[in-house]
């Protein structure tokens, strides 16, 4: 018996294998499901004469009746409007619930980028503010939920009342930013006017009612979802939606991240595609090469050095506007006593290389910070103020002035952000120079939350991007005394006025000159090591357009097209 | 005409010169049952194997003849391939030697299938009938059991219904009976003799036993370190051995050979005869590999003394 | 040859009934120990959820908020008492990153694993065990040194790089095999669900094109596992098949003139295979932890993945629900193992008798 009747079957087996590899490579994707919306309406309603009150967009885009492929940053985990969740998130609910207002877009370099300016969104027939504050809204009668049903006045006061009731909601935070801490400012007038009264007029209500978080939910459906234990229904509309903005929610696949959203028949305005499919891609290095490949068309949250090669590639275009992001590391002088001389922390202030880090970290994907106001926002007068560049003389010369010793210090990134860690790395050459030894603590998110809450960390990395670029608003936050996101646990008696104040100062001059003083005070303070403040970047296919920034910087969808 | 010629047959080890077995004579007539008889180490089984072709890898053919009825088996290519189904061979320990996971009818029901070319159902029937005649009772229960529920005696018949489907011309049997009881013993013997009766097969019957090897052998080959040493009828070896050896064997015990560890191991080195150092009587010549002299009729002993301790001349 | 011994007695066929009653009581018990031990050892695990779910508009009241929610404050006994309540009605706690049921949340994500699993699984058994048999029975040739250089290879390989090389070159090189995006383009919807197998269900329900889409989609990520799991059952049925081929019965069959491919695919593979299904099994095993490295490359939605997703967000719950699923799983796949074993081994599964 010879080996060969032993081969034989062996032979053949193999050769189908190779033979069924080499069908399924050369097969086909089956045919996509209709992309194409036969019914739902991308034109608005044609009885409807151009109204003068409509926002005023300088571009608009071709419409097309294709689905627009997008990848964000993170998975999306809760539609509920008035609980905090993922980036992500974000995107999904701004598609299903229009603000009343909207900017002003101007173009630049084919990207629509909003202006201070605010103006009525297509919900709105008319808005006015009386000089005492008071806002008055009309709604526009052509605007509908999702089911058809009218938007009324009293679906936006029950909403907004609703922001302030419930006990989960976070909306409580951002309120005092415009004066108001009852629900009773919300009034209803009429079936399609409403009120809102704050306390005293001030700068940031137009832009506050540019946020998703305050977009109409229809009261009679939020009653019939609650329960006892729910009583405004959050339980249901952290999954469903009945929306009143661009889109409605036609599937959200949770298992696999995906989110298929189409135009909102019941929306006033414009919809420049048949719809957006939200596709989940945990792996920043697999989203890029996706874009490439074409498999999807925008792509959010590529770190820069990702976003540096895609650059270059013909068949993507990569959008950047200077954001006032701030990115900074936290000195904690409570956790590290070390960290508690002055002297110390303006000489590592000093020590860090921060061209290096635009540079070669963040690739010039990002602007100087300066302090908390970045140079991107208004009343940055960063010179004026002093703030820090490197300078390792003058490091060594306050660290030799503080009389501490060389030291050993932790520094605590997060593995998920892969420009803090590189950062780290040239922090930490850097703070060598100058006798002081880092050791870099990478964790992951759901520990770094906890310690960073918990104030275990003495030097830590940490970002925060203030919905509305208020100057004011992203220093309560960060810098005033006891505020629980105030990580550093930094406190100046007079920065807190100078925050009072600036909150509710609306003279322009005036507000210019409280934030100089409050930089300068930063500087002096030097309890934070600004690094830089990112930009806002997409990445798209080379045939997509109307990107859009707005104040909340998260991806809009509605003007997206694909050519 | 013998069913079984095998004439100066030589085994080694690859790649070592010295040989297991060496010039090894002996032949098998259709009909008769020969022994052969030996210490552990003797070399019988590896005759044995070489005969059927299923020689251990690492252990080659170095020269010789094997015929079987004239067709010469002894090719050092296949020397591990059974070349022939007319040889078939049974084991020593027949439990073992079962396939533990297929029942007993079906493995005497391949043997069929393969040798004989039968249908699958035919296969089958002839099965169940071959294990009646190796005198199972409850051939059909047998047949469905595994070899673990089944009697080492049980085993050994089914061996033997195995070995005795293919037909062959030539049965090997190698110590077939030392893992069973003694009164199985008997019966296993019995079952062989009316094999050999009813299909006139010759049979190799490999042993250390004498008394088993007076009970079943016409005649008898004596093996010592790889060689032969005498060959007789079983009433002139019992009565009157040649050999040093074979009245070595015949005095050191009544029946048996002594199984604990030999004081000294075979010298497979050794240019003479591989027992000299062991002999009583081993003088110079013993250096010298000596030929089988024939003493009587179908009586060789392979020894330069004669049982008087003169020289042999012939 | 010995046979490995697995049950510690041996069984009579009325006494298998018996024995599998025993063994499913033996397995609720060790069900419960593994919920239990779950249940503290996560608590061990750093990270606060309720802080990552405040978000950055985080206050200490904001947080101890949605923590009292979730029941993270109450004490350990209460939320144990809590928990095993909820667990034998089937209910696995709330998920606090998405608020949604945990059961629920593995249970949508089980098939995608499980396709992937068994899949990759069946090309390691295909590919391993013939090779197996051929490198055993041609022990010293070029055939068999090749195959243990394979083994070698695929052992020591890392998954996630195979997995990037394969991406790299058959997705984005030679485009052969579509992108790591999901178990489907974008934009085709899923056949209707009956098994949750893809390829299972778009044949069911003549979507042919669906289904052949998922088998695109699979390839890459089971050929990264299966390439991988193919070294471990290799390496086992080679030697296995060797110390098979080595036995007495080998030399019986031989004897009485059993053909070479026949003998070796029958006798020997039959007897050989009985240790390999105990690898087959630790390798399913492992595939049923739901694979975390590969699903997190191929963007595949399966448990794995979102065991993942729990770990970093400190989601004890999901966390909890993810481990007590594999160990219920490990535990049903143990009893499997074992009515397998005792279908391949007639000496396990029957009595033997040494009466005459």
């Amino acid at each position: 018996m010879t080996g060969n009747r032993l081969f034989r079957p062996l032979l053949i087996a193999s050769v189908l294998l190779a033979l069924a590899l080499v069908a399924a490579a050369c097969g086909e994707d089956a045919e996509p499901a209709d992309t194409t919306q036969a019914t739902d309406t991308t034109a608005p309603p044609a009885t409807d004469a151009p109204d003068p009150d409509a926002p005023a967009t300088t571009e608009v885009p071709a419409p097309t009746s294709e689905k627009i492929i997008v990848s964000l940053s993170t998975d999306i985990n809760i539609l509920e409007q008035h609980l905090f969740r993922s980036t992500g998130s974000y995107a999904v609910t701004r598609a299903l619930y229009q603000p009343f207002l909207d900017q002003v877009y101007v173009d630049e370099g084919g990207a629509r980028l909003g202006t201070s300016e605010v103006v009525p969104s297509p919900l709105l027939d008319s808005y006015e503010v009386a000089d005492d504050g008071t806002a008055t809204f009309t709604l526009n009668p052509d605007a509908k939920f999702a089911s058809g049903d009218s938007i009324t006045a009293a679906d936006a006061v029950y909403m907004l009342r609703r922001s302030i009731e419930a006990p989960g909601s976070y909306i409580p935070l951002l309120l005092p930013f415009i004066a108001i801490d009852s629900p009773d400012a919300f009034t209803v007038v009429d079936e399609l006017t409403f009120t809102i009264t704050p306390n005293q007029p001030t700068a940031l209500f137009g832009r506050f009612m540019t946020f998703q978080v305050f977009g109409p939910l229809q009261e009679s459906l939020a009653n019939e979802q609650a329960t006892e234990e729910d009583p405004f229904a959050f339980d249901y509309f952290t999954t469903n939606a009945n929306a009143s903005g661009p889109y409605t929610l036609t599937s959200w696949d949770q298992a696999r991240g995906e989110v298929i959203l189409d135009p909102n028949p019941g929306w006033p305005g414009q919809v420049a595609n048949g719809g957006i499919i939200v596709r989940n891609i945990p792996d920043a290095e697999q989203r890029a090469l996706l874009l490439q490949n074409g498999d999807i068309d925008v792509a959010v949250g590529l770190p820069p050095r990702l976003v540096s090669e895609l650059a270059d590639d013909p068949n993507i275009n990569v959008y950047t506007a200077p954001s006032t992001r701030v990115n900074y590391i936290g000195m904690n002088a409570t956790t590290d006593p070390n960290l508690s001389n002055k002297l110390v922390r303006q000489a590592i202030s000093y020590a860090v290389p921060y061209q290096a880090l635009l540079d070669n970290v963040m690739f010039g994907f990002a602007s100087t910070a300066g302090t908390l106001i970045t140079s991107p926002m208004e009343t940055y007068q960063g010179d004026a103020a002093g703030i820090y560049t490197t300078d390792l003389a003058k490091a060594q010369a306050l660290m030799d002035e503080s009389g501490v010793a060389p030291f050993e210090v932790e520094l605590a990134v997060q593995n998920a952000r892969s420009q803090d860690q590189e950062a780290a790395v040239f922090i930490q050459d850097a703070l060598r120079e100058i006798g002081i030894t880092v050791n870099i603590n990478v964790l992951p998110q759901g520990e770094y939350s906890e310690k960073l809450n918990g104030r275990e960390f003495a030097m830590f990395f940490t970002e925060w991007f203030s919905w509305g670029d208020d100057p004011f608003y992203q220093m309560t936050f960060l810098a005033k005394c006891g505020a629980f996101t105030n990580f550093a646990d930094g406190c100046n008696e007079r920065l807190d006025e100078i925050i009072a104040e600036g909150t509710f100062e609306t003279d322009q001059q005036r507000r210019n000159e409280l934030g100089l003083e409050a930089q300068q005070l930063m500087v002096e303070d030097a309890n934070r090591i600004y690094l830089w403040s990112e930009d806002w970047i997409l990445a798209t296919g080379a045939n997509i357009t109307g990107v859009t920034k707005d104040f909340t910087e998260v991806p809009r969808f509605e003007n997206l097209s694909k050519n | 005409m013998s069913l079984l010629e095998v004439q100066g047959l030589s085994v080694g080890v690859a790649g070592s010169p010295h040989l297991l077995l060496r010039d090894v004579n002996f032949d098998v007539k259709a009909g008769e049952v020969l022994g052969i008889v030996g210490e552990s180490g003797s070399g019988k089984t590896m005759a044995a194997l070489a005969v059927i072709g299923l020689l251990p890898n690492g252990i080659e053919l170095r020269g010789g003849s094997i015929k079987l009825e004239n067709l010469e088996l002894a090719d050092a290519d296949r020397a591990s391939e059974r070349v022939t189904a007319d040889i078939s061979m049974i084991f020593q320990q027949p439990r073992s030697a079962l396939n533990p996971t297929m029942r007993a009818g079906r493995q005497v029901a391949r043997v069929l299938e393969t040798n004989q070319d039968l249908g699958k159902k035919d296969a089958k029937a002839h099965s169940i009938e071959m294990l009646r005649r190796v005198g199972i009772s409850g051939a059909d229960r047998v047949a469905r059991a595994y070899p673990h529920q089944l009697s080492g005696g049980m085993c050994q018949r089914v061996m033997i219904a195995m070995a005795m489907a293919c037909r062959p011309r030539l049965l090997i049997a190698d110590e077939p009976t030392t893992a069973l009881d003694v009164t199985i013993q008997a019966q296993i013997f019995d079952l062989i003799r009316s094999l050999v009766a009813e299909i006139g097969c010759g049979v190799l019957f490999i042993t250390h036993d004498l008394a088993a090897v007076a009970e079943m052998c016409g005649r008898v080959v004596v093996m010592y370190g790889g060689q032969i040493m005498e060959t007789a009828g079983i009433t002139d070896l019992l009565d009157d051995p040649e050999h040093p050896y074979t009245r070595y064997l015949l005095e050191a015990t009544d029946k048996e050979v002594d199984h604990r560890v030999i004081d000294v191991g075979v010298n497979f080195a050794l240019k003479g005869c591989r027992f000299s150092h062991r002999c009583p009587h081993a003088y110079h010549a013993c250096n010298e590999f000596p030929p089988l002299f024939a003493i009587g009729d179908g009586h060789a002993s392979a020894c330069f003394l004669n049982k008087e301790g003169r020289v042999v001349t012939s | 040859m010995a046979a490995p011994k697995r049950a510690a007695t041996l069984l009579s066929k009325v006494g298998m009934r018996r024995y599998l009653a025993k063994r499913f009581a033996i397995s609720l018990l060790t069900v419960f120990g593994i919920v239990v031990v779950v249940f503290f050892i996560v608590r061990v695990v750093p990270g606060d959820a309720a802080s990552l779910r405040a978000g950055p508009y985080a206050t200490e009241e904001r947080i101890q908020y949605i923590a009292d929610q979730y029941g993270l404050n109450d004490p350990i006994s209460e939320q144990f008492v809590d928990y095993m309540s909820g667990f034998v009605r089937g209910d696995l706690g709330v998920s606090i990153r998405t608020n949604q049921p945990v059961l629920g949340e593995l249970l949508d994500r089980l098939p995608a694993s499980l396709e992937l699993a068994l899949y990759s699984v069946l090309l390691a058994v295909l590919i391993g065990v013939p090779l197996g048999i051929v490198a055993a029975a041609r022990q010293g040739s070029w055939l068999d040194n090749s195959a243990r250089f394979f083994a070698v290879i695929g052992s020591s390989m890392a998954l996630f790089w195979l997995g990037l090389l394969l991406i790299f070159f058959f997705a984005f090189g030679l485009g052969w095999f579509p992108g790591p995006v999901d178990r489907l383009a974008v934009g085709t919807a899923p056949p209707p669900t009956v098994t949750g197998f893809y390829t299972i269900d778009g044949v069911l329900s003549g979507q042919f094109a669906v289904a052949w889409e998922a088998v695109r989609y699979l390839a890459l990520p089971v050929f990264t596992l299966g390439f991988v799991l193919a070294a471990s059952i290799l390496k086992m049925v080679r030697v296995a098949m060797i110390e098979a081929l080595d036995s007495d019965y080998i030399r019986t069959a031989k004897a009485v003139g059993v053909p070479r491919m026949r003998m070796l695919l029958v006798d020997g593979t039959r007897n050989a295979l009985i240790p390999v299904i105990t690898t087959i099994g630790i390798v399913l095993g492992f595939m049923l932890g739901g694979n975390i490295i590969v699903e997190f490359l191929f963007s595949w939605p399966g448990v794995g993945r979102y065991a993942f997703d729990a770990i970093s967000t400190s989601d004890l719950e999901s966390l909890q629900g993810f481990v007590i699923l594999v160990g219920i799983l490990y535990v049903i796949l143990n009893i499997v193992i074992d009515v397998a074993y005792a279908l391949a081994d007639p000496r396990i599964r029957l009595g033997g008798s040494a009466s005459t």
